[in-house]
């Protein structure tokens, strides 16, 4: 082994599958920090309100399909898998369903001409960008 | 084979000993240093000290290094107090879980991996261990498995500098021991 300085010689100590190794475990790693992310989203609970009026509460990993009636015709809101999302709404511009799925808590779905608001209540409230009158 | 496996080794009886008995006084030194480093779980350790355990296997074999895991965990737990304690037992499994790992990863894979990818491999042995045991002996929530990258990132930054330092004892540490530059 050539005399290197200590690092260089410690870093050729390791062989092909030790590298390998170590970035299997690296990635294995990083693969259950996201895993464990989504599974601390089991603990939350799903809000939905029309018209400012709590129409169901539950918990996010119970699949339900909800059709929520408001003034401008049906919103319907899909839970399933730990997310929330609108997948149909009679509303003109389908902000609501272009929102995509929310998981975390203190996330919000704002459907304005129906009048539906669907947000995620759990441990953690750090969640908002920003709070508009 | 690395440069490790070429020192020259110490195999008669009563060297052997003394080699054991030094190791295992490495392996305190190690395991009441880690107790003092802070952790989520007070239980729960690095695993540092298994650097002992790994120097044992390479030195001698398998059965010296269960000896020398052994008695550093069971003077460790003397000294520290925690005989039979449910951390007592945490120590006990991790350590015996990095030994068997160790061996076997050894034994199996000389060819692939040098003595730090066999280090990685007892210190996730021994992590994982310790959290299975933290699971069945003291917490009971399946909450305490959402520990369980941080361990495994844990596990690997111990292991690769476990190996590092045991590489250093085989080589340089054991040429010093003996006085030859």
């Amino acid at each position: 082994m050539r005399r290197h300085s200590g690092g260089a010689r410690l870093w050729g100590l390791l062989t092909v599958a030790d590298r390998v190794l170590i970035a299997a475990l690296v990635l294995v790693s990083a693969a259950s920090f996201a895993a464990v992310n989504r599974l601390r989203s089991t603990g939350q609970t799903v809000v939905v309100e029309a018209d400012n009026r709590e129409i169901y509460r539950g918990p996010l990993r119970e699949p339900r399909r909800l059709v929520v009636h408001g003034p401008v015709g049906a919103t319907v809101v899909e839970i399933s898998q730990g997310a929330a999302w609108v997948s149909s709404s009679d509303c003109h511009l389908h902000i609501c369903v272009r929102t995509g799925k929310i998981t975390q808590a203190g996330w919000v779905i704002v459907c304005v001409p129906n009048r539906v608001v669907v947000r995620i209540e759990g441990h953690r409230h750090n969640r908002f960008d920003v709070i508009v009158g | 084979m690395s440069s490790s496996a070429k020192a020259q080794r110490p195999t008669t009886g009563s060297r052997r000993i003394v080699y054991c008995a030094l190791l295992v006084a490495a392996g305190l030194v190690l395991f009441l240093f880690e107790s003092l480093i802070p952790r989520p779980l007070p239980w729960m350790k690095p695993g540092l000290a298994n650097a002992a355990g790994l120097v044992a296997l390479y030195l001698f074999g398998a059965r010296e290094a269960a000896a020398v895991t052994l008695l550093r965990v069971v003077v460790g737990a003397l000294i520290l107090g925690t005989l039979f304690n449910p951390s007592f037992f945490l120590s006990l499994g991790g350590g015996v879980t990095a030994v068997i790992a160790m061996t076997v990863v050894r034994h199996f894979g000389q060819e692939f991996f040098s003595i730090v990818g066999v280090s990685v491999c007892g210190a996730a042995g021994h992590n994982l261990a310790q959290l299975s045991l933290a699971y069945a002996l003291i917490v009971r929530r399946a909450e305490l498995f959402f520990l369980l990258p941080a361990m495994i990132l844990t596990a690997l930054f111990t292991g690769v500098v476990v190996g590092l330092l045991a590489h250093l004892m085989l080589t340089s540490g054991l040429r010093a021991w003996r006085g030859k530059p």
